[in-house]
């Protein structure tokens, strides 16, 4: 057993993108040699995308300053609504802690989409041609979210999510928080780190370093 | 099972042993990297990982993209190991996978068939294309002529080309549309000309840095200082930023201020302010390395003496008032210059060079600043305490953009004063200085030498016309006002290679007035755009990373002497018969200059010249090609003076200008970037008060956008723009309701040169005065391009075909004449009063 989770340090951060788009050419865009074939709105299926909190048009909030960036992507819960709410196990956590989508049980009903409390999944019902850049990439119909870039371990211990690859300045880490001297583990420990909505009791993976200030 | 070569066992083995033995991953001991191995041994046959730079904006990030049976399936940032701080990639070159389907793409050479402007072209082969440019060329003489030339990895080639074999004087690049505002206020401090690369801020050792009209996080040519930056950051670095409106940048800030467009000269001159009335200058640094200390006849502003330099030649010392003799002396011979001394010389009044820049700087109280920017006096207070305090680990950014206001130069000049004022110019975790190896050009390589230009070059017409510091390599509004003027003559042929002119120079209406007023107008692209319309054959060259670059490369904001190679990662997508720079040379090279035809022949061979050059810099060839990048020096250079002195009379950093003393006299008390004294100079819209629907039109480079060129057609970068709406321009809601628009409405923006539809999107994160938008995201007007093939089929492509083109481009708006003649015409893009209603 594992427990694979990701860090994001927003100080670090500097929010170029890289990881958004990294994201779409591993799981999302098909190269179909003579162009490329993407959902419209491309940018609303990349598993992890930013938004900035408080939203545009909001009233500035306190000590969170505006603009702050946030991705919205699979937390990898080790108490998945999504999981407890899909009606036929198609939604199921993996040994390693990855929450994953078997598409072969699944029936399209949505479920998971709506328990989701952080809005990670999302479902693209127009046409692609070509088949997903790799088994686990984005089929329409079937609902969508970060899977770690779970095609990438080959049956290793540990492995790295397009997005942590992409990222020229370290803002994301990823690991196994079973193991002591992994360094998303490390920060984990050093309460560095915060989960976001633990009080629903979701045991969320995915921790943010906030900003310093 | 991972298969490894014997050759790359060998290496694995040996980087393994090194570290062991270190402890750390030692500089140029491990060439490909545990990914590297692995993405070989997972991948088919028919997988290569190529090692090129980042072409999207001016910085040439080194890359290592990873290609698998034609697709690309990753991109990462190149680097050497151990100078990892050093490199970094951003979002916009992860877009290629996309981005090089962008519709636009021109396919094949193009030749004109309806009127210029209209977008009409009929396909032709490349023989013919190249017999009609061989003609053109032959036709008119070398001085009537005009290059325009910004990007691309063979734009240095091209541009000597047309130099040396065509012989043409008249080349320009971009940049006066870009920072030379920034250079000519450098010219102040130091004595020439210097822009954003010659400065290297040094977030990574700085504890408190203040960004200016500067945002690293999403303006281009960023990236390694980035790095920098955000490892600062993490550090512990603090950061205050002035911009007018809310990003990425002022949520990293521990401070932040929206203040109105252009008015950052005001917080610099009140930060000098307190600085010198506070005392809080470095003064064994400013009587060191500035010529605070010099004597100034406050009759006639020159200086009581200037006498040779006793060590450094060329260079004059100067008369200071030696506090230690109490008498008037060389400052080579004087034991204790004062710094703030006023007296008498020979019966004329004399004070010191701190001492008048104090009194210039009098009457610019925080409480001043604080009536033209809205930032609070108290504020303005604690960060000129605070920047002293923490100096030399303190400094404000350099900066980039210096064409924007009226008064960019100042602000620049003032901004380095105030450096200088607290000893950060040279020093650790300040401003320092880059290393750049320049590696000899293929030319010079393969002893192509040519006639040189010939005649006179345009600009000169215009020095003598009365415009000052004209740059002399870029002075592209000046070009486009020779053609429309005629003057000094008659422009004929125009020679765009990879630059958006109508879209990039400050008043694109007239832009393309002077190509329909050409002869023959040849244009050098990748894609279509808003200059391509305008001419008579069209060219086609690849994407950067479809090509073997003709040159090795230092990419622009070096530090520490970075090389890197551009090499070929896939071939253009089918269809496509585009054909890079050094093809086209060599095959012009061939027909216009034949004495040479194996010379040029051998231009066909990139990598043969790589290995040159790279010898030529002391660099093996073989550790170039195969790591991609390599560096030359292990840190930045840290010194005051840079390496020996600078460019000034005096060959120190001059807080007031020597050479400006004499050649500006007449501007002291003006309100002119040629005062030699600082200055307020308000920028142009504050002339007069805006009223209900007038705004200062601002355009800012966007995390996946960049200059003029493909990638803000690309699907991915649209689609972010529209996912953080920003697919329009943005307006101050309660100015936007007072005019009855709401968010998603169309509005007309009508600038003095010019007008555009776009998307207005609400927010309250700017400052209520501008309108802002990515740069270059509104060609103006729909956009077509029709194409008829051989085979008399047709095919026709809109601009923005991938959605989007509903921002703004500053340049569309603002009126061609208001260039400033004071610093060589340089464009001034923002400082723009345009009116908005609901379309």
């Amino acid at each position: 057993m594992a427990r694979m989770a990701m860090v994001i340090d927003l100080n670090k951060c500097v929010g170029c993108l890289a990881c958004s788009v990294a994201c779409l050419r591993e799981n999302i865009v098909r190269q179909l040699g003579d162009r490329a074939e993407a959902p419209s709105n491309t940018f609303q299926y990349a598993r992890t995308r930013p938004v900035e909190y408080p939203a545009a048009g909001e009233a500035h909030v306190p000590g969170v300053p505006r603009g702050t960036p946030f991705f919205i992507q699979c937390h990898h819960c080790e108490h998945a609504p999504c999981v407890a709410a899909c009606p036929t196990g198609a939604s199921y956590i993996d040994e390693r802690g990855v929450v994953v989508l078997d598409k072969k049980r699944c029936i399209g009903c949505r479920s998971c989409m709506v328990a989701c409390p952080y809005g990670a999944r999302t479902m693209y019902l127009g046409r692609l041609e070509g088949e997903p850049p790799n088994p686990y990439g984005l089929k329409p119909g079937y609902p969508d979210k970060c899977t770690f870039c779970y095609h990438r371990s080959n049956g290793k211990a540990s492995w790295t999510p397009a997005c942590v690859e992409a990222c020229a300045f370290g803002a994301r880490v990823f690991g196994d928080l079973d193991d002591e001297s992994s360094e998303v583990s490390r920060i984990v420990r050093q309460g560095r780190a915060v989960a976001l909505l633990e009080g629903l009791g979701t045991k969320p993976k995915l921790y943010i370093v906030l900003p310093r200030r | 099972m991972v298969k490894l070569s014997r050759r790359e066992f060998l290496k694995l083995a040996g980087a393994t042993a090194a570290m062991a033995s270190a402890g750390v991953a030692l500089p140029g001991t491990r060439r490909l990297t545990l990914e590297d191995l692995e993405f070989r041994a997972s991948s088919s046959s028919d997988s290569r990982v190529a090692r090129t730079a980042c072409f999207i904006c001016g910085q040439k990030c080194p890359l290592k993209v990873y290609v698998e049976n034609g697709k690309i399936k990753k991109v990462g940032f190149n680097y050497v190991e151990g100078y990892e701080a050093h490199f970094a990639v951003c979002g916009r070159p992860q877009t290629i996978f996309e981005a090089r389907f962008v519709p636009e793409r021109i396919k094949r050479p193009l030749l004109r068939t309806g009127e210029r402007g209209e977008g009409k072209f009929k396909e032709i082969t490349w023989d013919e294309a190249l017999r009609i440019l061989e003609e053109k060329l032959r036709q008119y003489s070398p001085e009537e002529i005009i290059v325009f030339a910004h990007q691309g990895p063979d734009v240095g080639l091209f541009k000597e080309f047309m130099k040396k074999i065509v012989g043409t004087p008249n080349i320009t690049a971009h940049c006066d549309t870009c920072h030379t505002g920034m250079d000519s206020g450098m010219w102040f401090v130091f004595g020439k000309m210097m822009g954003p690369g010659a400065f290297r801020p040094d977030y990574e050792n700085a504890d408190l840095v203040v960004l200016m009209g500067r945002n690293p996080t999403e303006g281009i040519v960023a990236t390694p200082w980035t790095k920098s930056f955000s490892e600062g950051r993490a550090r512990g670095m603090r950061l205050v930023v002035f911009d007018v409106r809310e990003t990425r940048l002022t949520a990293l800030a521990d401070k932040y201020y929206i203040i109105p467009p252009g008015t950052d000269l005001a917080i610099v001159l009140a930060l000098a302010h307190v600085i010198l009335r506070d005392k809080l200058y470095d003064e064994e640094y400013l009587k060191s390395y500035t010529n605070a200390a010099m004597l100034i006849y406050t009759d006639t502003y020159e200086p009581v003496a200037l006498q040779d330099h006793p060590e450094w030649e060329g260079k004059s010392t100067y008369m200071v008032y030696d506090q230690a003799s109490g008498e008037i002396k060389p400052k080579t011979e004087a034991a204790d210059p004062a710094l703030m001394w006023e007296g008498s010389v020979d019966g004329r009044p004399v004070k010191t060079v701190l001492a008048l820049l104090w009194d210039s700087l009098k009457e610019y109280t925080p409480e001043w600043a604080e009536g033209v920017t809205g930032v609070p006096a108290s504020e303005i207070e604690w960060l000129a305490r605070e920047l002293a305090k923490t100096a030399p680990r303190a400094f404000i950014d350099p900066g980039y953009k210096g064409t924007r206001y009226y008064n960019d130069g100042m602000f620049n000049r003032v901004k380095m004063i105030v450096n200088a004022l607290i000893g950060s110019i040279g020093a650790k975790g300040g401003v320092a200085w880059p290393y750049k190896p320049k590696p000899p050009s293929p030319f010079k390589v393969l002893g192509i030498k040519g006639k040189g230009p010939v005649g006179e070059p345009l600009y000169k017409y215009w020095e003598e016309q009365g415009y000052k510091l004209v740059s002399h390599k870029c002075y592209s509004q000046l070009a486009v006002k020779s053609i429309l003027e005629e003057k000094p003559r008659k422009y004929k042929m125009i020679v765009i290679y990879n630059q958006n002119l109508v879209a990039h120079l400050q008043g694109s209406a007239k832009a393309a007035e002077a190509l329909k007023k050409a002869e023959f107008v040849v244009v050098f692209d990748v894609t279509h755009n808003e200059t391509t319309l305008y001419a008579d054959l069209v060219l086609p060259l690849p994407m950067f990373f479809e090509q073997d670059a003709s040159t090795i490369f230092t990419p622009s904001k070096v530090d520490i002497g970075q090389v890197a190679i551009v090499e070929k990662v896939l071939d253009p997508p089918p269809g496509h018969d585009v054909r890079p720079g050094w093809w086209i040379v060599a095959e012009l090279g061939k027909r216009l200059d034949p004495d040479n035809a194996e010379k040029y022949e051998a231009l066909k061979d990139p990598r043969s010249i790589w290995a040159k050059q790279a010898e030529a810099l002391g660099i093996d060839p073989d550790e170039l090609m195969e790591r991609g990048v390599v560096v030359l020096r292990d840190k930045p250079t840290y010194h005051p003076l840079k390496s020996k002195y600078h460019d000034t009379v005096t060959g120190e950093i001059e807080l007031i200008n020597v050479a400006a003393l004499e050649m500006f006299k007449d501007f002291v008390g003006k309100e002119s970037p040629l005062n030699p004294l600082p200055t307020w100079i308000p920028p142009l819209w504050m002339t007069r008060s805006l009223a209900d629907n007038e705004f200062v039109a601002v355009d800012v480079m966007d995390k996946l956008t960049a200059t003029n060129m493909w990638v803000r057609f690309s699907k991915l970068t649209t689609s972010s723009l529209e996912w953080r709406r920003l697919d329009g321009v943005l307006i101050h809601r309660s100015r936007a309701e007072k005019l009855g628009i709401r968010d998603g409405d169309l509005v007309r923006i009508t600038g003095p040169g010019g007008e555009l539809i776009a998307k207005a999107r609400l927010t309250e994160t700017i400052h209520p005065f501008i309108v802002v938008a990515p740069h270059a995201t509104n060609p103006g007007r729909r956009v077509e391009i029709t194409v008829v093939k051989p085979d008399g089929s047709s095919e026709t492509v809109r601009l923005f075909s991938n959605g989007g083109g509903y921002g703004l481009n500053t340049n569309m708006l603002a009126s061609f004449d208001s260039i400033i003649p004071e610093e060589g015409g340089r464009a001034m893009q923002c400082d723009v009063v345009v009116r908005i209603e609901p379309a």
